[in-house]
C-alpha cells in the first residue's frame, strides 16, 4: 500500500510538474506573490508555503532567482529554498526529498557564482542522499567549494560518499587535501589507509595532523607504527593532538579486525603508556584501558588509584565507578586506613558516589579522623549513602566538635538521612544533653519538622535555660499543628518574658493560619478569651490583630470601649496597627468619639497609615484626606497629611496643602510640598494655573532648597507669560 | 622563558607535573610554621610560587572579564584580532600576547586555559587544551552542537582534566526572577512541596530576558576585512562566509554558524540552574518543539516559545515573544513558585526556612584544580544543560516537533535533525 501511495504521489507530482512547466510565465508572477510571504510566520505557515511551492513545481525557478550576495538581496528566495530543504527532509517525505535533491543538483550545475553554489550545496547537506554524491564530488577540488562539498558528503555518509572522497584525494593538495583526509577519517574509510599514510610525514603540519586523525579514526592494525612515530614529534601541540588520536586509535583497534588479538595489543600499549611522565597521558592510558577491557582492567585501575600522582589517582578513582562489583567497594574502603588525608577525601568522595553502603564501617571510622576535611567528606558520604548507622557517630561528633562549620554541616546532614529512627535518635540525645547541645539538636528536629517529637520540644519551651526555651519555641513553630493551639494559648498567657511571649504568639498565629478561614481561627482565640481575666485577654489581643478578619476586628473594636484600662489601650493599639482598610471606619469613629487624646492620636495615625497604603483613585483619596484634615489638630499628623497629599500631586491635593501655608507650625513642609508638586507636574496646566499663583507666591520665601526654589520661580514665570 | 625551561625540566627529570609540584609544596609549607605567612601563603598571602597560572584565549568583551577571574597568575593572552590581544597584554610585563591559541597550548608553564571565544571555538579549543594537559575554564554556551559537547566530555574525562563552565547561577548569586539562590529553590523541589512533575517557565514574566537584540542580519554585502583581524582564524572550524562586520566580534551571536542568538547567549545561564533544581543533570529532554517564525538559513531570528519535555513529565517552557502573564517560574501539582520567590503555598517562607540544606557543591575552581575535584558546573552537567539550548536551536531551524533519545543523544525517527548533531568542521580543524 505504501508503495502504491508513493507511486500515485509521484505521478501526481510529475503531472503537476508538466502542467506548470508549460505556463512558466504565470508561475513567475505567482511566485513573486508567494515569495512576499517569506519568512513564514510560524512552522505551520512554513509547511504550507513549502507545500505550495512543491505543488507548483516552482523550486527550480526559485533556484534561478538566487544571486550572489555582492549583487543583491535575495533573502526571501533563500528563506524559501531553505524552508524546502527542511520540509522535504522530514520523515516520510522521501519522495519529495528526492525530487528536491534533483532540483538542487540541477541548479548547482547551472549556477555560475560560487556563493550561490555554496548555498545550494548547504541545502544538499540537509536533504540529499546518494543521488547527490557524484555532483558533490566534482567540487572537492575547488578551493572555495571543497569544504561545503566535503561536509555534505560526510553528512550523507554512505559508502558511495566515501568512494567519491577517496577518488578526489589524489587530485587535491593544501587545504582541500586536509579537508578530504579529515572527511575520510570521519567516515572511517578503511580503503583510504594507504593513501593517507603517505601524508603522515608531510611537510605541512595541518596535513600531518589530519592524516593522524584519519588513521586513528579508521583504526587499522597497520597504522600503529605510523601513529606511534607521530607521537614522537617534538612540536608540543602536534604531539598532544597525535597522542590523543593514538588513544582513539587504540579504542578503535580493539574493536576492529581480529577482536581478541587487537584488543590484547591495545591493552598492552595502554599499560606501556601508563609509564608516561605526563599525567594527562597516564590518565588517557588508564581511561582507554578501562574503556577497552572493562572489568578486566580493574587491577590496573585500582593500582592507578593508589598512585602518588593525584591527577592519575583521581582519574582512576573516577573510573572505579564503572566497576560495579562490591569487591571493588571493599578494596577501596580497605585502603582508607593507610591513606593520606588528601587520599582519604578522594576515596570518601568516590565511595559516596558508588552508592554501596557496604563501605560504611570504614567510613564510620573516618568520622573520628583528626583531620576536619576528612571528617567533612565522611559526613557527606554518610548522607549520600543514607546511613542510619552513622547517626550515633554524627551525634557524638556534634556533641564534641567546637567547629561552627562542622556543627552546621551535621545539623544539615541529619535531616537528609531518611528513616524514622534518625529523629528518634536525635530526640533521645536531646534528653541527655547540656543547654548548648540541646539548642543544636532542636534545630535538627525543626529542620526535619519532626512532629513525632512535639511533646519533647514543647516541654523544652519551659526549660530553665532561656536560650533553650528560645530554640524550643522556634522548633515548635516548625512541628506544631492545629491540635497544639490549646497549649500554645496557655503557654503564651502564662509567660512572663515579653520576648518569649511574642515568639510563642508568632507560633500560635502561624498554627492558626493553617486554618484558611481566619474568622474560624479567630473564634478559637475568642472562645479561649471568654472566661479569662482582662490581663490575659490583653495578651491574646495581639494574636487577634495578627490573624485579622472580621470576627477579630469586631472583638477588638468592642475592647476599645472596655472598662479595663489595660485591655482598652491594648485594643486601641491593636486597632491602630490593623493592616487592612476594613478598620478605617472604626478608627475614624474612635478619633471622633474618644475622650482620651492619646487614643485619638493613635486612632488617627492608624487611619492615616491605612489610607496611605490603600489602593484607590486619587480623587477619592484626596477627599478622604480632606475629611481627615478636619479632625487633625497636632502638627505631626498634619505633616503626615501634607506628605501624602504631595505624593498624590493633583490640583485638589495642592489646594488642600495650600491651606497649610498659613499654619506657622507646618508652613515650611507645606511650601516644600507645593514646590514638589510643581516640579513633578510641570507640564500639567491644571497645576501651572493662575489660580495657584498666590499659593506659589506664598510658598516661595519658605523654600530653602535653591533648586526647588528656582524651579518654582520658572514655573511661576511660565504661568505669568 | 627561563620559567618555561625550568618547568619543562621539572617534568622530564622528576615526572612531576607543575600542579602536583605546587600541591606538594603547599603540603610541605604548612609543616614549617617558623616561616612567615607572607612567604608561605595563607589567607590573603598566597606566595607567587604557589599560584596557578593561566592563559585567556579570546580577549573581546567577555574575555576581558576573564583576565581577572580566579586566584591565578595571567601569563598569556590570545586573540585573532591583533589590537585586542595587544590591548589585553598592555602594561603587563609577564603577559605575552598571541594570535594563535596553539602556541599557548604548547607552553608547559600554563596550568589553566580560559576560553571566552565565540562558541564555535569552544569545542575545538577545549578538546585541544585537554589533550595538552590543561585544565579548562570555558565560556557559555559550552558547545555549538550536541556532538561537540559529547566530544568535550570525552576529552576532558579521558585526559583527567578539571573543567568549569562560566555560568554560576546553580551555586552562586540570585537566580534571576526567583530572587533567591538556586539551591533554595532546589530545597523546595527536593522536599516534594510542589509535587511532581514540574513545569518551569523562563520568560519576562518570571524574571528572564531572551535578549532578542542578538538577531542576525540578512542580505548584507561583503565588506573588506580589517587589517588587524585574522578572519580565517576567526572563522576557524566554521564554514567560510564572506566577511561583514556584524558577523564578528560583539554581534556574532546572531548567526547559526557561531551561536544561537539570545538563546545561545543567555540559555545556559537560565537553563543550567533549572536542570540542577529539577535533578536532571545526567539526562536530557525527550521532546522539543518551537513555535517561531521561520528561521533564516544563516541569521538567527526571534521565537515565540520553545517547549522541552522530559521522560518523567517534567517540562521547561521558554517564552520569548509569546509570554503568559500568569506563568509561574515553577509549577507542580501541589504548588507554584512565582517571580520573587512568591508562592501560593500557605506559610511558604516558614516552610522553606525549615528545610534541610541541599548537598554542598564544589565552587572554588582553583581549589578544584589543586585537589582534582569535579567542579560544581563541569563538563558533564554543562554538556547536559547546553544540550537544552542545542535542542532548542535544532527545533527552531527544522520547524517541527522532535523526539530525542537522551541516552544515545540522537533524535528518534528524524534523520535530518540528526544531521545537525555532528556538524563537520572546515579544514584543518577536526575534533
Amino acid at each position: 500500500m505504501a508503495d502504491l501511495a508513493r507511486s500515485i504521489r509521484c505521478s501526481v507530482f510529475s503531472v503537476v510538474c508538466a502542467t506548470v512547466m508549460c505556463g512558466s510565465i504565470t508561475v513567475h508572477a505567482d511566485l513573486k506573490e508567494l515569495l512576499s510571504k517569506y519568512p513564514a510566520k510560524s512552522p505551520e505557515e512554513q509547511s504550507k508555503l513549502s507545500a505550495e511551492i512543491l505543488k507548483r513545481d516552482a523550486a527550480k525557478e526559485l533556484c534561478t532567482m538566487l544571486v550572489p550576495k555582492s549583487v543583491n538581496d535575495d533573502k526571501n528566495v533563500r528563506y524559501a529554498l531553505h524552508g524546502l530543504a527542511w520540509h522535504t527532509g522530514r520523515q516520510g517525505a522521501e519522495e519529495e526529498a528526492k525530487q528536491y535533491t534533483a532540483v538542487l543538483i540541477n541548479a548547482l550545475q547551472n549556477a555560475q557564482d560560487k556563493d550561490v553554489k555554496a548555498f545550494l550545496i548547504r541545502q544538499l547537506e540537509l536533504v540529499a542522499d546518494n543521488a547527490a554524491v557524484s555532483t558533490l564530488g566534482g567540487y572537492l577540488t575547488d578551493e572555495q567549494l571543497c569544504n561545503p562539498a566535503a561536509r555534505a558528503l560526510i553528512t550523507i555518509g554512505t559508502a558511495e560518499a566515501s568512494a567519491e572522497l577517496l577518488k578526489a584525494m589524489p587530485k587535491t593538495k593544501g587545504r582541500e587535501l586536509v579537508e578530504i583526509i579529515n572527511a575520510l577519517g570521519s567516515l572511517h574509510v578503511t580503503q583510504a589507509v594507504s593513501a593517507i599514510e603517505k601524508h603522515a610525514d608531510n611537510s605541512d603540519r595541518d596535513t600531518r595532523i589530519a592524516a593522524m586523525y584519519a588513521l586513528a579514526h579508521i583504526g587499522e592494525a597497520s597504522s600503529e607504527p605510523t601513529l606511534r612515530k607521530g607521537m614522537q614529534t617534538e612540536a608540543a601541540y602536534e604531539q598532544a593532538r597525535v597522542s590523543s588520536f593514538y588513544f582513539t586509535y587504540l579504542s578503535r583497534l580493539a574493536k576492529n579486525g581480529d577482536e581478541k588479538k587487537s584488543e590484547k595489543k591495545s591493552i598492552q600499549i595502554c599499560r606501556e603508556l601508563l609509564g608516561s611522565d605526563k599525567p594527562h597521558i597516564q590518565c588517557s592510558a588508564i581511561s582507554t584501558l578501562a574503556a577497552i577491557a572493562g572489568d578486566d582492567a580493574s587491577s590496573d585501575i585500582l593500582a592507578a588509584a593508589k598512585s602518588s600522582n593525584s591527577e592519575l589517582r583521581v582519574c582512576a578513582l573516577k573510573l572505579t565507578l564503572k566497576l560495579k562489583s562490591s569487591d571493588i567497594t571493599k578494596q577501596l574502603a580497605d585502603s582508607i586506613a593507610a591513606a593520606s588525608p588528601e587520599q582519604k577525601i578522594e576515596l570518601l568522595d568516590i565511595l559516596a558516589q558508588r552508592g554501596d553502603a557496604s563501605a560504611m564501617p570504614e567510613i564510620l571510622l573516618t568520622l573520628k579522623d583528626s583531620d576536619s576535611s576528612v571528617r567533612r567528606s565522611a559526613i557527606l558520604a554518610s548522607v549520600k549513602l543514607q546511613s542510619v548507622d552513622a547517626v550515633p557517630e554524627l551525634l557524638a561528633l556534634l556533641k564534641n566538635t567546637t567547629d561552627k562549620k562542622e556543627t552546621e554541616l551535621i545539623q544539615g546532614a541529619l535531616p537528609r538521612i531518611r528513616g524514622e529512627k534518625v529523629m528518634a535518635l536525635v530526640a533521645d540525645e536531646l534528653k541527655e544533653s547540656n543547654a548548648h547541645q540541646k539548642i543544636n539538636l532542636l534545630s535538627i528536629l525543626a529542620s526535619d519538622k519532626a512532629a513525632a517529637h512535639n511533646n519533647l520540644i514543647f516541654d523544652l519551651t519551659k526549660d530553665e535555660d532561656s536560650d533553650v526555651r528560645a530554640a524550643a519555641i522556634k522548633a515548635f513553630g516548625f512541628t506544631a499543628g492545629e491540635n497544639d493551639t490549646g497549649r500554645l494559648i496557655t503557654l503564651t498567657t502564662d509567660m512572663t518574658s515579653s520576648r518569649e511571649q511574642s515568639a510563642v504568639q508568632a507560633v500560635l498565629v502561624s498554627v492558626l493560619k493553617l486554618n484558611k478561614d481566619n474568622n474560624k481561627a479567630a473564634q478559637i482565640i475568642l472562645t479561649a478569651m471568654k472566661d479569662m481575666p482582662a490581663e490575659k485577654k490583653s495578651i491574646l489581643v495581639s494574636v487577634l490583630q495578627k490573624l485579622g478578619g472580621k470576627a477579630a476586628l469586631t472583638e477588638i473594636v468592642a475592647g476599645t470601649k472596655s472598662s479595663d484600662e489595660k485591655l482598652q489601650i491594648t485594643c486601641v493599639r491593636a486597632l491602630a496597627g490593623w493592616s487592612t482598610f476594613e478598620a478605617s471606619d472604626a478608627l475614624l469613629d474612635l478619633t471622633k468619639s474618644s475622650d482620651s487624646t492619646a487614643h485619638q492620636v493613635l486612632a488617627l495615625r492608624g487611619y492615616l497609615k491605612l489610607l496611605e497604603n490603600e489602593v484607590m483613585d486619587s480623587a477619592g483619596k484626596v477627599r478622604l484626606y480632606q475629611d481627615a484634615a478636619a479632625l487633625v489638630k497636632r502638627p505631626d499628623e498634619q505633616r503626615m497629611i501634607i506628605a501624602e497629599l504631595a505624593k498624590l500631586s493633583t490640583p485638589e491635593s495642592l489646594s488642600i496643602i495650600a491651606t497649610y501655608l498659613d499654619n506657622d507650625e507646618v508652613k515650611s513642609e507645606a511650601a516644600l510640598a507645593v514646590a514638589q508638586i510643581v516640579m513633578l507636574q510641570r507640564k500639567n496646566k491644571q497645576i501651572l494655573n493662575k489660580s495657584f499663583l498666590p499659593a506659589f507666591q506664598q510658598a516661595l520665601p519658605l523654600i530653602t532648597d535653591e533648586k526647588m526654589k528656582s524651579s518654582l520661580k520658572k514655573s511661576m514665570k511660565r504661568i505669568r507669560e | 622563558m627561563q620559567g618555561t625551561h625550568h618547568m619543562r625540566r621539572t617534568r622530564i627529570e622528576t615526572g612531576i607535573s607543575r600542579r602536583k609540584f605546587l600541591g606538594q609544596s603547599l603540603t610541605t609549607a604548612t609543616a614549617f610554621s617558623i616561616v612567615p605567612r607572607h612567604v608561605l601563603g595563607g589567607k590573603g598571602h598566597t606566595p607567587p610560587s604557589e599560584i596557578l597560572t593561566k592563559a585567556v584565549i579570546g580577549v573581546g568583551s567577555m574575555g576581558t572579564g576573564h583576565l581577572k577571574l580566579g586566584d591565578t597568575k595571567l601569563l598569556a593572552v590570545c586573540d585573532v584580532d591583533e589590537k585586542r590581544a595587544e590591548r589585553a597584554a598592555q602594561g603587563k610585563p609577564d603577559v605575552k600576547s598571541y594570535r594563535d591559541y596553539r602556541e599557548i597550548l604548547e607552553r608547559p608553564d600554563i596550568d589553566i586555559v580560559h576560553i571566552p571565544t565565540p562558541p564555535h571555538w569552544h569545542g575545538p579549543i577545549s578538546i585541544a587544551a585537554a589533550e595538552a594537559g590543561k585544565d579548562i575554564w570555558c565560556e557559555k554556551p559550552m558547545t555549538r552542537t550536541i556532538g561537540e559537547g559529547q566530544k568535550v566530555v570525552e576529552a576532558v574525562q579521558r585526559n583527567g582534566r578539571i573543567f568549569r563552565l562560566n555560568t554560576w547561577f546553580r551555586f552562586s548569586g540570585r537566580f534571576y526572577g526567583s530572587g533567591v539562590q538556586a539551591r533554595t529553590v532546589k530545597k523546595v523541589v527536593d522536599s516534594g512541596m510542589l509535587g511532581w512533575p514540574l513545569k518551569a517557565t523562563l520568560s519576562g514574566v518570571t524574571g528572564f530576558t531572551w535578549k532578542f537584540n542578538w538577531i542576525g542580519q540578512t542580505g548584507i554585502k561583503p565588506e573588506p576585512i580589517p587589517k588587524e583581524l585574522d578572519y580565517n582564524m576567526w572563522l576557524g572550524p566554521a564554514p567560510y562566509r564572506p566577511y561583514f562586520k556584524h558577523r564578528t566580534h560583539s554581534t556574532f551571536r546572531g548567526y547559526w554558524d557561531y551561536d544561537g542568538g539570545g538563546l545561545g547567549d543567555m540559555g545556559q545561564h537560565y537553563l543550567d540552574p533549572i536542570q540542577y533544581i529539577m535533578g536532571k543533570d545526567d539526562t536530557s529532554p525527550v521532546f522539543v518543539e518551537a513555535d517561531a517564525p521561520q528561521q533564516h538559513p544563516d541569521a538567527v531570528g526571534t521565537w515565540g516559545r520553545i517547549v522541552l519535555k522530559y521522560a518523567d513529565g517534567c517540562e521547561i517552557q521558554l517564552h520569548g515573544t509569546d509570554q503568559d502573564p500568569d506563568a509561574a517560574l515553577l509549577e507542580g501539582p501541589q504548588g507554584k513558585i512565582f517571580r520573587g520567590f512568591k508562592s501560593d503555598i500557605p506559610n511558604f517562607q516558614k516552610k522553606v526556612d525549615s528545610l534541610p540544606e541541599v548537598e554542598p557543591q564544589v565552587t572554588d575552581f582553583v581549589n578544584a584544580v589543586r585537589t582534582r575535584q569535579k567542579f560544581a558546573l563541569n563538563e558533564e552537567n554543562g554538556h547536559r544543560s547546553c544540550t537544552l539550548i542545542n535542542l532548542g536551536k535544532i527545533a527552531l531551524r527544522t520547524g517541527r516537533p522532535l523526539h530525542f533519545d537522551p541516552i544515545k543523544q540522537r533524535f528518534i525517527s528524524d534523520d535530518q535533525a540528526n544531521r545537525l548533531i555532528n556538524q563537520p568542521m572546515r579544514a584543518p580543524w577536526q575534533i
